[in-house]
Order: structure tokens, then C-alpha cells, then sequence
């Protein structure tokens, strides 16, 4: 047999008409967007500076406010942690309608993971920004923003948990006469626990995070600090309450990592 | 608690006939031996006979009463009644031991009174006690995905004893465990059969199991009867025959 009798394969197929279109579309999109940021050396060169200027003048933090700061920055994690509790409450019950092999009915497993996708689609920011006109500025809004958003994450991964459970340990316990409520909570509940504990504490570093810039949107919390130092040109306040918020949002993340460590 | 099954049939939606018009009796306190290849239709059987599948054709009666007729409460009630031992991991691995061994009373007190937080002070020693007589009291509060193979199936052996059954179905209790712990599994679950005058069903796999503990052989093929004999009259070649393709 000749060598040239079997070709290989073309290197290169190719592309479709529509992958064609898509390449089009997508650098267009990028170009406009490019063009749009008036993206120019000098605004770069003068951006640089600009960072330098501020870094300077924040530079010592005024720590005169600290206490009031300090009080600011525990209203955010209680926000986020009352939050993120009533939260996962709300989670669970979502949650077993929405796994097949917990949910009712199909129709109300359907709506479940409907509302469920619709909580976690908003962002929290906008949740925020209704409950504001809903109950009024302060935490109250910033918490509901918080629960909304832990529903819509927590109702998501304890489903799908649920779906991950043996089935065997349920079917043993259905054969032995018990109820499909002593079966749920007898069986798989107890062997989701685990997950459900990691899940809600991964949640709770998530929510200070957003709890943090709730508050610019006048829901309570530290943001309102920040975003007043800020267009006050308080920078040194401004960084104060930078430092706090880094030095919280680690200390939670690091808990909850140690937290999660020793239970999973 | 007699049992007759008569002309049970079972067809599953994809087509496939799992079991095909079988009869048999089994009177209170008598002891039966499944065998048969894979896919004969033994554990197609043993789901019907505890509810979990409804068969296609014929009648399980358990007493005066017909299982497949039955739904909902009227059913659990029966099932109650029924203790299962199944091939491992069975029980709940995340709970305590005795938390498990409660729940053998979950069908008949519900869950609260069986949740070992709120179960009463009685029902506990109960627990403990059917423990005791499985030889695992002392390892009630220990997680049980941390217990060996063999203890697990003991402690399914324990919530059956909480059940208060008076039929026991046993589906291959003993296939995933090493040589030894798989006779002392049997030993204990024959003792215990005996003792309470309970009836069992058994699947078993291994033949020299078969041949210690089996007193009336039914073998199956194909999802019909083969034979239904003594286990002491029973020829060895009709066991091989069942296993020939």
C-alpha cells in the first residue's frame, strides 16, 4: 500500500455559516463595547495617578470614627447571618418540593423550582432596592434582600442533594410502614445534613459580601459608611472602613472554612 | 401470619415478565429458602410480598387480608408488620445505632415518638434491649456508617426486632459479608426467627449456606416454581439445573 493512498483528516475543518455569524456578532459586540469604555492611554495614564492621589490621601486611616464604623460593621454580619438564617429555613421546604424524589406532585416540583430560579435570578441589589421601597431604608430591607438570595442559592444545592441520596435507606424504612413525611425526615434528611450545614455557612461568607453593598443602596449596613466618606472625599474615613470590611469578610470565610472542615 | 400467594404475576412497563403465575403457602412460623439465578424474578417476588412494587396479576393474601388491594394507611399497617432485612446498607449511615434500631417502631408510633431526642424512656430501653440480644449494646451511640459490615446487618436484625414482626423477608442478608460474619448472621437471624415463632422468607445465593440452614427449598427460574421441597429431599442436580443455561 502506497503512502499516499489514505489521506488523513483535513487540519482544519471548515466553520459553519452560523459559527460564522456568531464569531461575527460577538466581535462586533466586542468592538462597540471597547469603543463605548473610550478606552485611551491618557484616560489610562491619568486613571493610574488618579489611584496614587487616593492611596496618598487615605493614607493613615482616620480611625476617629472606628466605634461608629465598628457598630456599622456588625449590623452587616448580624444582617447577613439573621438573613441567611430565616433564609435556610425557607430553603428546606423549597427544597423537598422541588427534588424528584421528595416533591408532591410534579406540577408543584415545576412552580417550586420556578420560584427558586426566579429568587436567585434577581440580583440581590435589586431585591434590595424593592424591599427599601417595601419597608423603608435600614436593615430590615437588607435582611429580606438576604433571604431572598439564600433561597434562591441554598434551595438550588440542597435539591440537588436530596436527588444524590441512597435510595435504599428510604425504601427500608417505607417497608416498614412508615409514612412518606417519617421517611423524609427519618432517611434523607438526616444523610443531607452535612451538605445542608456546609452549603448554609458558604452562604453566609456570601451574604457579608453583599451585605456590604447593600448598604449603598440604603439597606443597612456598613455601605452607608462607605459610600458617605466617599463622596464627602474622606478618604482616610473611606479606607478605614476598606480595611474593616476586609478584615471581617476574611475572619467569616476563614471560620466557616474551619467550620466545614471539621464536619464534612 | 399465613401467607398465600396465589397466581402473582408481574409484567414491568418496558415488557419484561418478571414473575409468571406463582403459587405458594407458608404457614405461621415456617421457614422458607428462595434460590434461583440472577434475574429469576426472587426480589421482583420479595417486593411484592412487602408492598413495594404492585404486581400485574393475582392476590398476596397475609391472613384474611389481601396486599395488593390495600393503600395508604391500611397498607403501612400491614407492613408493620412485615420485618425486611435487606443486603447492606440499609440503614441510615449518618444516625446512631440506636437511632436506627428506634425507627424499627417508626411504622407503627410515627416519627416523633421514635425520634431518639423524643422517644419515651421505655421505647429506649426497648432499643437497647434488642441490642443486647443482637451483642451490639454497647455500641449504641456510635455512628453507624463507622460499624463493620456484619455489625450493620446485626443492627437491621435489631430494628426488625423493634418492629415486632411477625413475618421477616430477608433478601440475600448475608451476600456482602466475609465468610464468618456471614454464619454469625444467619446463626442470629434463625435464633431470633425461632425464638419469636416468627415466619421467613430468605434469597439466598451461596449453596453451602443453602444447604446449613435451608429447611424448605423453593427454586425459581425463569420468574415460575421450579420445585418446592424438603431441603433434605431435594436432589442436588434440580438445584443445578436452575443455574444451567
Amino acid at each position: 500500500m502506497s503512502v499516499a493512498e489514505r489521506q488523513p483528516p483535513p487540519r482544519w475543518q471548515r466553520p459553519s455559516l452560523s459559527v460564522w455569524l456568531l464569531a461575527v456578532v460577538f466581535i462586533a459586540f466586542f468592538l462597540h463595547g471597547l469603543h463605548g469604555a473610550e478606552v485611551s492611554p491618557e484616560r489610562l495614564g491619568q486613571g493610574a495617578v488618579n489611584v496614587g492621589l487616593f492611596l496618598a490621601e487615605s493614607f493613615p486611616p482616620d480611625l476617629s470614627r472606628l466605634s461608629v464604623i465598628g457598630r456599622a460593621m456588625l449590623e452587616t454580619f448580624q444582617m447577613a447571618l439573621v438573613g441567611v438564617v430565616f433564609g435556610v429555613i425557607a430553603s428546606i421546604p423549597f427544597a423537598l418540593l422541588s427534588a424528584r424524589n421528595t416533591t408532591l406532585h410534579p406540577g408543584l416540583r415545576w412552580l417550586a423550582k420556578m420560584l427558586v430560579a426566579v429568587f436567585r435570578t434577581i440580583p440581590d441589589l435589586v431585591w434590595a432596592l424593592i424591599f427599601v421601597v417595601a419597608v423603608g431604608l435600614g436593615p430590615l430591607a437588607g435582611i429580606l434582600a438576604i433571604m431572598m438570595d439564600t433561597i434562591g442559592f441554598c434551595g438550588r444545592f440542597f435539591a440537588e442533594r436530596i436527588e444524590e441520596t441512597d435510595p435504599r435507606p428510604a425504601q427500608a424504612l417505607s417497608a416498614t410502614g412508615c409514612s412518606r413525611f417519617a421517611v423524609v425526615f427519618g432517611a434523607i434528611v438526616p444523610e443531607c445534613l452535612p451538605s445542608f450545614i456546609g452549603t448554609s455557612l458558604y452562604s453566609v461568607e456570601k451574604a457579608v459580601r453583599s451585605a456590604v453593598v447593600l448598604g449603598l443602596v440604603g439597606a443597612g449596613g456598613i455601605g452607608v459608611e462607605l459610600s458617605a466618606a466617599m463622596n464627602l472625599f474622606q478618604y482616610d474615613q473611606a479606607l478605614t472602613v476598606i480595611l474593616t470590611i476586609l478584615v471581617v469578610v476574611i475572619a467569616v470565610e476563614q471560620l466557616s472554612g474551619w467550620i466545614r472542615g471539621r464536619i464534612l | 401470619m399465613e401467607i398465600r400467594v396465589e397466581q402473582l404475576g408481574k409484567i414491568y412497563p418496558d415488557g419484561t415478565r418478571a414473575i409468571d403465575g406463582i403459587s405458594f403457602k407458608l404457614s405461621p412460623g415456617e421457614q422458607v429458602t428462595l434460590i434461583g439465578p440472577n434475574g429469576c424474578g426472587k426480589s421482583t417476588l420479595m417486593k411484592c410480598l412487602i408492598g413495594l412494587e404492585p404486581p400485574t396479576a393475582g392476590a398476596i393474601r397475609m391472613d384474611a387480608l389481601d396486599l395488593t388491594a390495600l393503600r395508604g394507611r391500611a397498607l403501612r399497617r400491614l407492613r408493620a408488620r412485615i420485618g425486611c432485612v435487606f443486603q447492606q446498607m440499609n440503614l441510615v449511615p449518618n444516625l446512631s445505632v440506636i437511632q436506627n434500631v428506634l425507627f424499627g417502631a417508626m411504622g407503627r408510633l410515627g416519627y416523633w415518638r421514635t425520634l431518639d431526642l423524643t422517644a419515651s424512656a421505655a421505647l429506649r430501653a426497648q432499643a437497647m434491649s434488642a441490642l443486647e440480644r443482637v451483642g451490639l449494646a454497647d455500641l449504641g451511640g456510635r455512628r453507624t456508617s463507622h460499624l463493620s459490615g456484619g455489625q450493620q446487618q446485626r443492627v437491621a436484625i435489631a430494628r426488625m426486632l423493634m418492629q415486632d414482626a411477625r413475618v421477616v423477608i430477608a433478601d440475600e442478608p448475608v451476600a456482602s459479608l466475609d465468610p464468618r460474619a456471614a454464619a454469625e448472621v444467619m446463626d442470629l437471624l434463625c435464633e431470633i426467627v425461632e425464638e419469636r415463632g416468627m415466619s421467613l422468607i430468605c434469597i439466598l445465593h451461596q449453596m453451602d449456606l443453602v444447604a446449613r440452614y435451608a429447611r424448605r427449598l423453593v427454586g425459581m427460574r425463569a420468574g415460575r416454581i421450579e420445585f418446592d421441597l424438603p431441603a433434605d429431599q431435594c436432589p442436588g442436580e434440580r438445584i443445578e439445573a436452575l443455574y444451567r443455561s
